[in-house]
């Protein structure tokens, strides 16, 4: 989460960073009641927390999609897609990598 | 070294609001109510209590409401791991000289049903405004989604499968069977558990602690002036408190070791016992996969270890370590913790009727899970 110093080095000169994408699946639930009426018509969905590729431990909470359950596997390599959840607010979700 | 300090500290009066699904009575009400209860179980008066914390309402507007004496010392707390929270404070205040009797209270009301979040009607519990919409953008709004995700982890990493969490249900409805406080009371087998739905796969509605409006009130004061008391006296032999991350569970860098095994470590410092001296153990069930996590944070059983200690009876009445011999919070209701001490006082006091454990002399209790967690040891006196 953003915060106005680096825990790690104690700095207060912090800028977003472009990513690759990438990320692999930390855990994940299938969430089947609506907590708020946006999500009403759209439950079942998957909540994930997924591991971007550029550091161990750098966890980012996300949606998994374009995935059948049996096919989820904690551990799977994902790649980053977009979504546009209101009309100029686009939000990222993760599907399976596609093999190189 | 056992790390303790200052004066030894008792727990002498324990008592519960008449506690049930929304009672319509308000905070003020269940806090009145569990404290003369508390203050009766004791023997004591209003005006012997000289401090006061709750979470939940104001101790300081309690401790007026009911003619406390001048309070000598106070705190309101805030975001922490339940009841230990204030209990643990009221124990240091005391051991420090800083009061002489205090109430530590737990005051909660039963939250809005889902269809009323579902329309809208109420935003729970954000204390950071700019985090949320990390989370919320996705569909992550309940405590339930980060226990699915807590669970799904432990699952993968223990290889534990959703047949323990069922005997663990089957075991807690059993004790709460024989508890006139419970208020989900009727058998429950592993089978109708897996049949019930899921709210956060793997997480289910019976995995959840059942909310309802609570007021818990507990009384400490020294061992001295607890020999002089009503009750058999029960000593706070040890206490921790730990906190590893900030409130985004759901961010943790590792889910399954989490702040319960830091504070086992805390709390097993700070004592000459050790988990093999445990005769009770009273442990956070907000979702059950929480009591599993402090099972192995306390060392009651080992690392990856608890689905296997639950599926081979460990946790009954007659097994290793009797735990949540109440029902737990999923069947007692959410008494945010309150329960797990009171009943792991009750133990120690021989008052646990046809759920007494035998010979009961040394009983912990814990809340907390994920970035914050607190223990208390309790023995007879």
């Amino acid at each position: 989460m953003p915060r106005p110093v680096c825990r790690w080095c104690g700095s207060f000169d912090l800028a977003p960073e472009r990513v690759s994408g990438r990320a692999t699946l930390y855990s994940w639930t299938r969430t089947f009641k609506a907590f708020h009426p946006y999500f009403v018509d759209k439950i079942p969905y998957v909540l994930a927390t997924v591991t971007l590729a550029e550091q161990d431990g750098l966890q980012l909470q996300t949606n998994l999609v374009d995935v059948a359950e049996a096919d989820v596997a904690i551990g799977m390599e994902l790649e980053v897609d977009f979504r546009e959840l209101t009309p100029g607010y686009v939000i990222p979700v993760f599907r399976p990598a596609v093999a190189e | 070294m056992n790390g303790r300090s200052g004066r030894r500290v008792a727990i002498v009066g324990v008592g519960y609001s008449d506690v049930g699904r929304s009672t319509g009575k308000g905070e003020r009400h269940h806090a009145a109510q569990a404290a003369t209860r508390a203050l009766e179980d004791a023997g004591l008066q209003a005006h012997d209590i000289d401090g006061a914390t709750t979470w939940g309402g104001d101790a300081t507007d309690f401790a007026w409401m009911l003619g406390f004496d001048r309070l000598r010392w106070s705190l309101n707390v805030g975001v922490s791991p339940a009841f230990i929270t204030p209990a643990y404070h009221a124990a240091l205040a005391i051991a420090a000289g800083h009061a002489e009797t205090v109430m530590a209270f737990r005051v909660m009301m039963q939250q809005p049903p889902a269809s009323v979040l579902a329309a809208g009607g109420a935003m729970l519990g954000e204390p950071n405004i700019l985090d949320a919409q990390f989370r919320w953008s996705f569909g992550n709004f309940s405590p339930t989604q980060w226990a699915g995700l807590l669970m799904q982890r432990y699952m993968h990493e223990t290889g534990a499968t959703e047949d323990a969490f069922a005997t663990f249900a089957e075991v807690q409805r059993s004790y709460a069977a024989l508890n006139d406080d419970a208020l989900i009371r009727a058998p429950l087998s592993a089978d109708e558990f897996l049949a019930a739905p899921y709210v956060t796969e793997p997480v289910r509605i019976l995995d959840c602690d059942y909310p309802c409006d609570a007021g818990s009130a507990v009384i400490f004061t020294t061992e001295e002036r607890a020999r002089d008391l009503r009750q058999p006296v029960v000593l706070v032999d040890a206490s921790a408190i730990s906190a590893i991350h900030d409130m985004n569970f759901e961010l943790m860098p590792d889910m399954v070791r989490t702040a319960p095994a830091h504070c086992g470590e805390l709390l097993w410092e700070r004592t000459d016992l050790t988990p093999a001296d445990v005769d009770t153990a009273h442990l956070y069930d907000g979702f059950s996969i929480v009591t599993l996590q402090w099972l192995e944070g306390l060392g009651l059983c080992p690392p990856g270890g608890a689905a296997d200690f639950v599926l081979d009876g460990g946790t009954r009445l007659d097994g290793a370590v009797p735990t949540n011999t109440d029902g737990g919070a999923i069947n007692v209701g959410r008494r945010h913790g309150a329960n797990f001490c009171i009943e792991a006082v009750r133990q120690l006091r021989g008052q646990c009727g046809a759920r007494q454990v035998g010979g009961a002399d040394v009983s912990v209790w814990a809340n907390g899970v994920g970035p914050f967690a607190g223990a208390m040891l309790l023995t007879r006196g």
